[in-house]
């Protein structure tokens, strides 16, 4: 007879997966990236917007008076393309570990529930601040301290729920220990390290995004641009160093077992030339912050971070399924493929990517254009 | 109710249209706010309606014919899957080898603990079968209540109706086993429920909980539990388990206060019940059975002076 815990991973239902797995893995981890873009804009800029308010009231500093304004407003439409980007990434994760996923969303179901409001609440804020922010400023300053401390614990209960499903011998211990639905994961060594990395990490994305705007607004703003980009690379190179110390916290945190799981594992590679290219992108982003012209580096910034990002990801898989190896969770093996929803589902993929990028191109000409 | 969901989400899909093009045709500039405020009642309406449809249509399944709502499943359908391990959830499984042995997902009291009686067990035991098989749908005092529903009922009325929630029967509506591929159901009054799946003993712990829910206090429900079938009793019990849903004191058509009639009328009446009344079914006991029920009609419809006679 198995462990009693081993039956708390729920039994597969008696429906086929809709894909191969090899697929939705894919899929998973290709709209995961999409999806973290916006999410680190949205989580990374929330922070620096609402330190840059601070300082441009202490400094009475221009340029950034003109950052907070543009990521005042470009941050309800970030809010957006996180949470829509995030349904497909979350829908694959359902397809694939289901079993796991909803049952520790179950055992921490309040706070989880709790994402809806917090992040409506955030969301009318960005809305306010994007909108009434100029009248009002007054009270923008306070807002966007509360957005920041909004999406933060937001991620705090993500990376709760993503930690606590990689832990299904604890499930049943959790559950009958109280049973409302009111669990964190708070007893995972991992837990810090993997939240410290996940904020760092959208720091220093959006302190990359950050550069981006101010290399875009060169154009017709050289000072501010310069400015921007400096400003960018220096939250992106202050994050990504510390990420590197906390990077290595989590990997020595994740249980003995699962290590060397990992680091047996080929695509362990995407770890050590994620860590390498980090370090790329920490060298380029000092370069970027210290050059007295930082056009030509900024583009191999950005390039890094998104590297970076991607190789990151699959590292992060890699240490799921490597938490997983031990634990009776097995993927479900019945497959019965519905390839036409498939094609509709890759046609309307790659028909919506281009609909967003041709709306970010037009929106960026109509806006050099207007302001010519 | 689904009938008049889909009216509803199809009505408000055209009024969703019509708005959007007056928005469009207005050029924004006619009542904009309110507009769009209709235009976001009638989207939520169609939204609303359609999911309330989704629901409604597939129970009591949550995958036809194979899972119901409550993630139980049918014997037949484990055979049309590849699967390594025996399923432990279907209605068979679940029925021989107790719900509550087979989930992971249960807080009972410690059964060594001298301060938890027998009826406190039991009332917990049943809380446990309610929120692994009820609770997909059923809350205790908000949406599908159970409370409202099984105010004043009895252990044995509940027992009885928790029976017969879902029957299988055959095409031609033939009592059949669980494992028949072509297995039909036939439920309760016609009410998309799945079947009571679990031991007796588990059956008997829900209909104590839902009792305690529905009001009866610990001796009533010690004394059910200790059970008390004297012969005396057959006729009463049996009425209890089978009939007095509908016809008990808190039924629709109780017997107290009905004219009086001889043991042997009721008797007779017993036989032809689908005659006299198309919703009833054929009576489902022995011919002693029939008896002891008549007789306890008998009493019932005599009043309480001829009942305290009889006895």
């Amino acid at each position: 007879m198995n462990p009693l815990w081993l039956t708390s991973i729920p039994q597969p239902d008696p429906l086929p997966q809709p894909a191969p797995g090899w697929l939705l893995w894919g899929l998973l981890l290709l709209t995961f990236f999409l999806h973290v873009l916006p999410m680190n804009f949205v989580l990374g800029g929330s922070i620096i917007t609402a330190v840059a308010r601070w300082r441009s009231r202490s400094h009475s500093a221009m340029h950034a008076a003109t950052l907070t304004q543009w990521m005042a407003k470009a941050m309800p439409v970030a809010i957006a393309a996180t949470v829509t980007f995030g349904v497909a990434p979350l829908l694959f994760l359902q397809v694939l570990y289901g079993r796991l996923f909803f049952t520790s969303s179950i055992l921490m179901a309040g706070f989880w529930l709790a994402v809806v409001p917090l992040l409506i609440v955030a969301y009318y804020a960005a809305y306010v601040v994007a909108f009434r922010g100029q009248r009002h400023s007054r009270w923008a300053g306070p807002l966007s301290w509360a957005m920041a401390i909004l999406f933060l614990a937001i991620g705090f209960i993500y990376v709760n729920n993503m930690s606590l499903m990689l832990r299904p011998e604890r499930f049943v211990e959790l559950y009958r220990a109280d049973g409302r639905g009111l669990q964190l994961n708070l007893a995972d060594p991992t837990l810090v390290p993997r939240y410290l990395h996940m904020v760092l990490g959208a720091l220093a994305v959006a302190g990359a995004a950050i550069a981006l705007h101010g290399w875009v607004s060169r154009d017709r703003d050289p000072e501010f641009g310069n400015w921007a980009m400096r400003h960018g690379a220096n939250w992106c190179a202050g994050a990504t160093a510390l990420n590197l110390v906390v990077g290595f916290w989590w990997l020595l945190a994740v249980p003995r077992p699962a290590l060397v799981q990992l680091m047996t594992r080929v695509p362990v590679i995407a770890l050590f030339l994620g860590v390498a290219v980090g370090m790329v992108v920490l060298t380029l982003a000092v370069m970027t912050a210290r050059a007295a012209d930082p056009l030509p580096h900024v583009k191999w910034l950005i390039s890094g971070i998104l590297i970076t990002l991607m190789l990151m990801i699959i590292t992060r898989d890699q240490v799921r399924s490597a938490s997983l190896a031990d634990s009776g969770f097995t993927p479900a093996t019945w497959v019965e493929p519905q390839w036409g929803a498939i094609a509709v589902f890759g046609w309307l993929l790659v028909v919506g990517l281009a609909t967003i990028g041709w709306m970010i191109g037009t929106l960026q000409s109509s806006q050099q254009h207007s302001r010519r | 109710m689904v009938r008049a969901a889909a009216q509803v989400s199809l009505l408000a899909s055209l009024a969703l249209v019509v708005i959007t093009l007056a928005i469009v045709l207005t050029r924004h500039l006619v009542m904009a706010r309110t507009l769009a405020s209709l235009a976001m009642v009638a989207g939520l309406l169609a939204f609303g309606g359609a999911e309330w449809v989704r629901e409604g249509l597939r129970k009591p399944y949550v995958i036809g014919r194979v899972m119901f709502v409550n993630a139980v499943r049918m014997p037949a359908a484990s055979g049309a899957r590849p699967t390594a391990v025996p399923d432990a959830f279907t209605v068979d499984a679940l029925n021989a080898g107790g719900l509550l042995k087979a989930s992971a997902w249960t807080r009972l009291p410690d059964v060594d603990d001298a301060t938890v009686d027998e009826v406190t067990y039991a009332t917990a035991e049943g809380r446990e079968v309610f929120k692994i098989l009820c609770s997909s749908c059923h809350t205790v005092d908000g949406h599908l209540g159970v409370r409202p529903l099984v105010q004043g009922r009895g252990v044995d009325a509940l027992t009885g109706m928790l029976g017969r929630l879902a029957d299988p029967v055959d095409a031609a509506g033939v009592p059949t086993s669980w494992s028949n591929p072509a297995v039909q159901l036939t439920t309760w009054r016609g009410r998309r429920m799945p079947p009571f799946v679990g031991t007796d003993h588990e059956k008997r712990a829900l209909a104590v909980y839902l009792a305690h829910l529905g009001g009866a206090g610990p001796e009533a429900l010690a004394s059910a539990l200790s059970g008390g079938a004297g012969v005396d009793d057959l006729g009463r019990r049996f009425f209890e388990e089978n009939c007095s849903m509908c016809h008990g004191d808190g039924g629709g058509w109780p017997f107290a206060g009905r004219p009086p009639r001889s043991a042997d009328e009721f008797y007779e009446m017993l036989g032809k019940l689908p005659e006299l009344n198309e919703m009833m079914p054929a009576f489902p006991g022995s011919d002693t059975e029939r008896r002891a029920v008549a007789a306890h009609l008998a009493a019932l419809t005599a009043g309480p002076d001829a009942k305290e006679s009889a006895r």
